[in-house]
């Protein structure tokens, strides 16, 4: 499929949303690398930076906020496309996102094709 | 007793000694009293210094004669009848006197009928002469205006007062006709009648209006009189007229003030009286006619004053009045006074003694109507009564301040006890005072500012005299009384409404937090649903057996998630509605919890958590919904083994403590941070743990919290980060006999 090189970083508490991002990002072709909350995900960053962030919001220990400010403030990584994928819709919420310059915003639920797509677009 | 007549003193001068022996025994035998002189200038002496009434007197004497004195009494005018004595010789002399004025002469000898005749002639025509005299002074002397005319009006006389008077001299009028003073003033009428009155005999009297010489106008009051003569014709008329002038100009000014005064007094709103001394009504002006109902023919037929009086006021008018004759003075002027009709009002009465050359004749006064004064005092105190009723039922506490001073000077109850200051306290204090410290400066601003009318209530804190600031609004008021400003400050008393408005805000976050949360929860369960269900539509035939199963395991367990939480939304929606009805009756509770814990128990195992239960220690029953105590304990014993670890250990125990019923959920697991422990009863929170997935609602505490609330029991937790976890709730024990 020629996306293999690409690694998109999937940051998500909930279980079945990692196993279900995971496989739909997979069968496109993509290498994953999972995190249960921001801080976790910081750490992987650090380790190897990923082309894609596909990141949850409400999780407990570090929340997609605080992970993406911390990534603003770091030069190598504040570059990194970030897409929230979040069940927050509250207008509050999506301001409060949206002011950290995300590419993406994704509001669960939402049809699988509509996350490749979003990848897919901020990859090119 | 008559006094004695005095005997007329006859003079005899002679200066024969016989002659006078002899005469003066013949005078009294006549009946008079004789005094004799001998010469003319012993006889002049006696004349002029002492009382004579007839004088004998001797013509021949030596020295002064007869007649040198008579001489001397002409010429001095010595009014006497004088009888001259003659001889034989000298009877022309005495002829000389007669003719001089001498009453008679008598020769010698002088026969004694003779002289008795003309002695008693003499005295009695000297007595008429001086009748006539005096009359005649008397007429020319009156201030009256006589005059007297012939039947036809022909002027035969008048008197020095009718020149004075009319201005005619007698010279004038003598012979003209009286109506040369006819002023054209009175009707032929008048004049006529006149003539017929007089004319007829009879004494006519009026008033007349003439006309003077110089022709001014002269009113005079007459007497005419006719005059008959010895056959009782009339011969004459006899005016007498008296200048009425002044008396009238008097009279019409006295007419003139007095209807003046009656007018005024007509003009005056309030009845005006008089009385006389015996206390009856002899006046009323129209106010006192209209106003007591009396007319004139009662005033009349006698009128007691006291009538104008209640008769429950009338001892006390009664006294008042004589007090006021005594010249003392009355205190108190208001009566209830009576009209005619029985009907009465409220009255000052005003009243003065009417002194006429220092005696008492009567009381003058004037009634003055108070009713509507009356009313308008009693409006002004049911007014007053009416505010301070008001000011005091005013919930508010109210003070009302000088608004110049700012001092305080009156309050009602309510400030009293919302301040807690005293009477005594409030009174000494200064409307600033009320405010705290760091806005009592800005207090007059506020003022002000209120006092332009730019602003409704203001919210302000006040200080309690205890030192608590309270949340008010102010209103203000600002009015007038008695030359002072006055300021009146409303408070009220808003703290409770700004908790209830905060408790609101709060209520609403809750509730919108409530939303944000039950939607997000909603969403993510769904989220995985609907993804792996695409999915496994769309890959069904490329997915292997295994992952297929493990896909559908994991939209079973969403969609239970799901489930269970829309159950739990749905629970605590109906708590927080209070629509949830518990049906309570007396139970077994270990039987409950017994119950409970059986599907509890295949978690526990799946985790390799030892569930120790320790239920039936003693028997014990509670007043409780079995299925909403079930769920406490699902969701309380659910909780210790999910957070609890892998081979940890949860200890479920039932006791009887004081009257209540005791559970404890006791685990080995992490424990709460303390400054979550508070929290955890709220909805949708969650303890954050490092590494791991959360799973559940975030609605199982609470939930458990309003049932045992709903059981009027309590909750407790206590934690130790690291050793573990102890929730303890309490139900009071089924009492039968309660």
């Amino acid at each position: 499929m020629g996306q293999g090189s690409k690694l998109i970083l999937v940051v998500d508490d909930q279980a079945s949303t990692r196993r279900l991002i995971c496989y739909l990002l997979k069968k496109a072709g993509y290498i994953i690398t999972e995190a249960v909350n921001g801080r976790e995900a910081f750490e992987q960053c650090s380790h190897s930076v990923p082309d894609l962030i596909l990141c949850d919001i409400m999780m407990p220990v570090m929340n997609g906020l605080q992970f993406r400010e911390k990534l603003l403030q770091n030069e190598r990584l504040r570059s990194v496309p970030f897409i929230f994928l979040s069940a927050r819709a509250q207008t509050e919420e999506v301001f409060e996102a949206r002011k950290l310059y995300p590419q993406g915003y994704i509001t669960k639920p939402v049809e699988p094709e509509k996350i490749i797509e979003t990848v897919k677009k901020h990859l090119k | 007793m008559h006094a004695p007549v005095e005997k007329a003193v006859v003079l005899i001068v002679d200066d024969s000694a016989t002659m006078r022996t002899l005469t003066s025994h013949v005078v009294e035998r006549l009946g008079y009293e004789p005094l004799s002189v001998s010469n003319g200038d012993e006889a002049i002496a006696h004349i002029t210094t002492r009382r004579c009434d007839v004088l004998l007197l001797d013509i021949n004497m030596p020295g002064k004669s007869g007649m040198d004195v008579f001489r001397y009494l002409v010429e001095n005018d010595y009014h006497l009848p004088v009888i001259m004595i003659s001889g034989s010789s000298d009877i022309d002399q005495a002829v000389q006197c007669i003719k001089l004025g001498a009453y008679e002469y008598l020769t010698k000898p002088i026969d004694n009928s003779r002289l008795e005749i003309t002695l008693k002639n003499a005295l009695s025509e000297s007595a008429l002469k001086q009748r006539v005299k005096l009359l005649t002074t008397a007429i020319e002397q009156s201030p009256v205006s006589v005059a007297i005319t012939d039947i036809k009006g022909g002027i035969e006389y008048i008197n020095p007062a009718f020149s004075r008077i009319s201005g005619y001299s007698m010279d004038e009028v003598l012979g003209k006709n009286i109506s040369i003073l006819k002023s054209g003033e009175h009707s032929d009428e008048f004049y006529k009648q006149l003539w017929e009155t007089i004319s007829r005999g009879e004494v006519w009297q009026g008033e007349f209006l003439n006309r003077k010489k110089n022709g001014e106008l002269l009113w005079e009051q007459a007497v005419i009189s006719p005059i008959t003569n010895n056959t009782h014709d009339i011969s004459h008329f006899l005016a007498l007229k008296e200048d009425i002038t002044e008396k009238k100009k008097n009279q019409e000014a006295l007419a003139e003030s007095e209807q003046r005064f009656r007018e005024l007094s007509d003009l005056l709103p309030q009845p005006v009286f008089e009385t006389n001394r015996d206390g009856y009504v002899t006046y009323f002006n129209r106010a006192g006619h209209d106003v007591f109902g009396y007319g004139r023919k009662e005033l009349e037929d006698g009128l007691e004053v006291l009538h104008m009086y209640a008769q429950c006021e009338r001892t006390r008018a009664a006294g008042n009045i004589r007090k006021k004759m005594e010249g003392g003075k009355v205190e108190n002027y208001e009566y209830v006074a009576l009209k005619k009709d029985g009907t009465t009002f409220s009255a000052l009465v005003y009243s003065a003694p009417v002194i006429k050359k220092d005696n008492f004749e009567g009381l003058r006064g004037i009634v003055l109507d108070i009713t509507r004064r009356k009313q308008i005092e009693k409006t002004l105190l049911d007014n007053q009564r009416k505010y301070k009723n008001l000011f005091q039922a005013i919930p508010d506490p109210i003070v009302v301040a000088d608004a110049d001073t700012g001092s305080i000077v009156q309050w009602n109850i309510n400030a009293l006890s919302f301040f807690g200051y005293t009477s005594g306290e409030l009174s000494a204090m200064g409307m600033a005072s009320l405010y705290p410290e760091n806005i009592r400066d800005k207090a007059p601003a506020y003022f002000q500012e209120l006092k332009q009318m730019k602003s409704g209530p203001v919210e302000a804190k006040i200080l309690t005299k205890s030192g608590f600031l309270v949340d008010v609004t102010v209103s203000i008021a600002f009015f007038e009384t008695a030359k002072r400003k006055r300021i009146l400050s409303i408070f009220r008393d808003i703290s409770e409404q700004k908790k209830s408005e905060q408790l609101i805000r709060e209520n609403i976050r809750l509730k919108n937090d409530f939303i944000a949360n039950v939607s997000h929860e909603l969403r993510s369960p769904l989220f995985s649903i609907l993804g792996f269900t695409s999915t496994l539509l769309r890959d069904r035939d490329e997915l292997d057996h295994e992952t297929i199963g493990e896909f559908l395991g994991i939209i079973h367990e969403e969609s239970k998630r799901l489930s269970s939480l829309i159950e739990d939304v749905l629970t605590i929606s109906r708590i927080d509605s209070g629509k949830i009805a518990y049906k309570k009756s007396a139970l077994d509770p270990a039987t409950v919890i017994n119950s409970a814990c059986k599907s509890l128990k295949i978690r526990a195992e799946e985790k390799r958590i030892e569930l120790s239960l320790d239920l039936y220690g003693s028997s014990m029953q509670v007043y409780a919904d079995p299925d909403a105590l079930k769920q406490v304990a699902v969701n309380l014993i659910g909780n210790a083994i999910k957070f609890t670890d892998e081979r940890g250990r949860v200890g479920v125990s039932l006791s009887k403590k004081q009257e209540n019923m005791l559970l404890e959920v006791e685990d080995n697991g992490p424990g709460i941070p303390e400054n979550d422990l508070e929290k955890i009863f709220e909805k949708f929170y969650r303890v954050e743990r490092p590494g791991e997935e959360i799973e559940g609602t975030g609605l199982g505490l609470p939930i458990v919290r309003e049932i045992v609330l709903a059981h009027s029991g309590s909750i407790e937790v206590k934690s130790l980060p690291g050793y573990g976890t102890t929730f303890l709730v309490r139900l009071p024990l089924f009492n039968i006999e309660k």
